[in-house]
């Protein structure tokens, strides 16, 4: 096991580094002059010779490669310069959004499992009942609604209408279940249909019928042999059902005005600030690339054959 | 939602010319047929609009703001007093066009690539397949943003920006398909019969990649609907007054008190289309997945242990 879990962190490295000089390379591709932008922050009409200062602190004066080598520099010991809108270091900033986020996320994750998991057996177990033809339609409508619309139809039912939740903002545990239902809503569609749909091939294995004729009934059928065995294609697909989850979460926080990574984001991108963007999205690529490995353990844990034919190519 | 490449593998291997049975399955589902009539009728009120709505889009009419339905204006009006029903049919013109040139965009450069590193293999394939990784590496939407934040705005920004930062999936597909195409009788044959390179992928391999990939790519378009009104929603879309559902449900949400049903005729309009393209979709694949065919009903015949392996992430 360890020995397939440094391979995959090896191969992970290069995809890192590619994937850190993608961004750096996109966003220096940006038109506009980036310590123009800057200097233009900090003075009305900024002097050639401001602007040159400004060129010099982002190290603009240097040639390319030489440039992404000292952001790399900086991003490795948690430097990734000074934020043009914020007007402090675009790690601090990150900092204290990233609570708030993890928060969301995590709120989010809980309803998935909560919601996915039975709703997925119930569908198996009725399979071809209206109970199953009626998942099918709550689940492909889950997949359709866009998350900034579902956002603002709770707003307008629960918050506006009802006066049950907040409006908007982060305010204690109430405030967080309306953008946490909508961060949620899509993976809980593709996850409940993934594991009805896992949970009706195992139904049809040996071992299965094994157990129905001892006398096993099915809800014991599910839980004892049915979720482990149900869960391997499941987690196959949470790597992409996370990434799911994070470009929810950027148009979630828009909408609840929640004040996360993702607003950050956003904000970055509209008032161009480079570092900003910069930071945020190598963020985000490190953090999906980390899930995705977790994703690709969790795998092999699961199932065993994956590990020895991994670990014997 | 993008299990779109588990699918794509599948629809991929499944796509084998069927004839007739397949198209009479497809109209006896249900789901899907009611999908189809969805989406062609909205593609035609689309198409139709100007004869269909004949007010103005953008005309205003302060004397008139908010308004409930009436006769003459069928969907009542927004908040500058213009036409809700006639905004929503001209933003589908905008919002399904954005769509289908997203998707005809992604298929085009998915299938060019794919094809260029399966046919001639060494540094092309190498260098196209890890760029390809490395796009794959972020969250779509995350890197859609960037692009779309660097480029700035814009209808024709948006596109480029949606087959930037798909086509990898579609390279990925494609080019798995051209190496075993690569490998058939026919191509062989051709060789062997001197034919040229070019003229092999031309004549032989494209035109065996094509039928797939349009399978694929409508099973696709809900996803690039969604992706295309989540853009426009953030403001990167196209400006106003021109009509478009993303950027009219983001105009609305100020007014969310006064008049929330200026957020919901945008908001259902592109459910009901992503739920239109998915039911169709997934009548597709249902169709084109030889595990369900022939099932007799109830029946489950699946063999789990090929698809486990199927999935498992390429090492």
């Amino acid at each position: 096991m360890a020995r397939y879990l440094g391979r995959r962190l090896l191969v992970a490295i290069p995809t890192l580094l590619a994937l850190s000089f993608l961004i750096f390379a996109l966003v220096s591709s940006a038109p506009g002059d980036p310590s123009e932008e800057l200097a233009r922050r900090r003075t009305q009409d900024p002097s050639p010779a401001e602007i040159a200062d400004a060129k010099h602190e982002l190290h603009l004066d240097r040639p390319f490669l030489t440039q992404y080598g000292l952001w790399l520099k900086g991003a490795v010991t948690g430097d990734l310069g000074p934020s043009f809108a914020k007007k402090r270091p675009v790690v601090d900033e990150i900092r204290d959004r990233f609570g708030a986020t993890v928060e969301l996320t995590l709120a989010a994750l809980l309803f998935v499992v909560v919601m996915a998991l039975p709703l997925g057996v119930l569908a198996a177990m009725f399979h071809r009942h209206w109970v199953d033809q009626g998942l099918r339609i709550w689940a492909l409508l889950g997949a359709s609604i866009p998350s900034f619309f579902l956002g603002y139809v709770l707003i307008i039912e629960l918050a506006t209408r009802l006066k049950l939740l907040p409006v908007a903002g982060r305010q204690g545990l109430l405030s967080l279940i309306m953008p946490a239902i909508v961060v949620a809503a899509t993976p809980t569609a593709v996850i409940s249909r993934l594991l009805r749909a896992s949970l009706l091939e195992v139904f049809s294995d040996d071992y299965v019928r094994t157990a129905r004729s001892k006398g096993l009934s099915s809800l014991q059928i599910v839980i004892r042999h049915g979720l482990r065995n149900a869960a391997i294609p499941v987690v196959t697909y949470l790597g992409t059902v996370i990434g799911a989850l994070l470009e929810g979460v950027v148009i979630t926080e828009i909408v609840f005005a929640w004040p996360g990574v993702g607003r950050l984001t956003v904000e970055a991108i509209s008032q161009r600030d480079y570092p900003m963007i910069q930071a945020v999205v190598l963020m985000a690529g490190t953090i999906y690339l980390l899930v995705n490995l977790g994703v690709d353990m969790l795998y092999g844990v699961l199932d065993p054959r994956i590990r020895v034919e991994a670990a014997s190519r | 939602m993008s299990t779109s490449e588990a699918v794509l593998r599948q629809t991929a291997d499944a796509f084998v010319p069927q004839g007739e049975p397949v198209l009479r399955r497809f109209v006896r589902d249900p789901s899907a047929m009611i999908g189809l009539v969805i989406a062609t009728v909205a593609v035609l009120a689309a198409l139709l609009a100007p004869w269909l709505a004949s007010r103005d889009p953008t005309a205003t009419d302060f004397q008139n703001r908010f308004a409930s339905p009436s006769r003459s204006h069928p969907m009542g009006t927004d908040n500058l007093g213009r036409d809700e029903f006639s905004r929503i049919l001209h933003g589908a013109r905008l919002s399904l066009g954005m769509a289908v040139a997203g998707t005809v965009g992604i298929s085009v450069v998915g299938i060019t690539l794919g094809l260029v590193a399966g046919m001639y293999g060494r540094l092309v394939e190498t260098l196209i397949m890890r760029v390809a990784d490395v796009f794959l590496a972020l969250p779509t939407l995350i890197l859609a943003l960037v692009v779309v934040g660097l480029l700035g705005q814009g209808l024709r920004n948006l596109i480029i920006t949606i087959v930037l930062v798909q086509w990898p999936g579609y390279a990925r597909i494609v080019r798995g398909m051209t190496l075993k195409v690569r490998e058939r009788d026919f191509v062989e044959a051709a060789r062997a019969a001197g034919a040229s390179r070019l003229r092999i992928v031309l004549r032989h391999v494209a035109p065996n990649l094509v039928g797939p990939v349009v399978v694929l790519s409508t099973l696709d378009m809900g996803r690039v609907l969604l992706a295309v009104s989540g853009l426009s929603f953030l403001g990167f879309g196209i400006s106003p007054p021109t009509p478009e559902w993303g950027a009219m449900l983001a105009d609305a949400k100020i007014f969310l008190d006064r008049a929330p049903q200026l957020l919901a005729w945008p908001g259902m309009s592109i459910t009901t289309m992503v739920l239109a393209f998915n039911l169709a979709g997934d009548g597709l694949r249902d169709l084109l997945d030889p595990h369900t065919m022939d099932r007799a009903p109830g029946r489950e015949v699946r063999r789990r242990g090929d698809r486990v392996r199927a999935m498992a992430p390429a090492a």
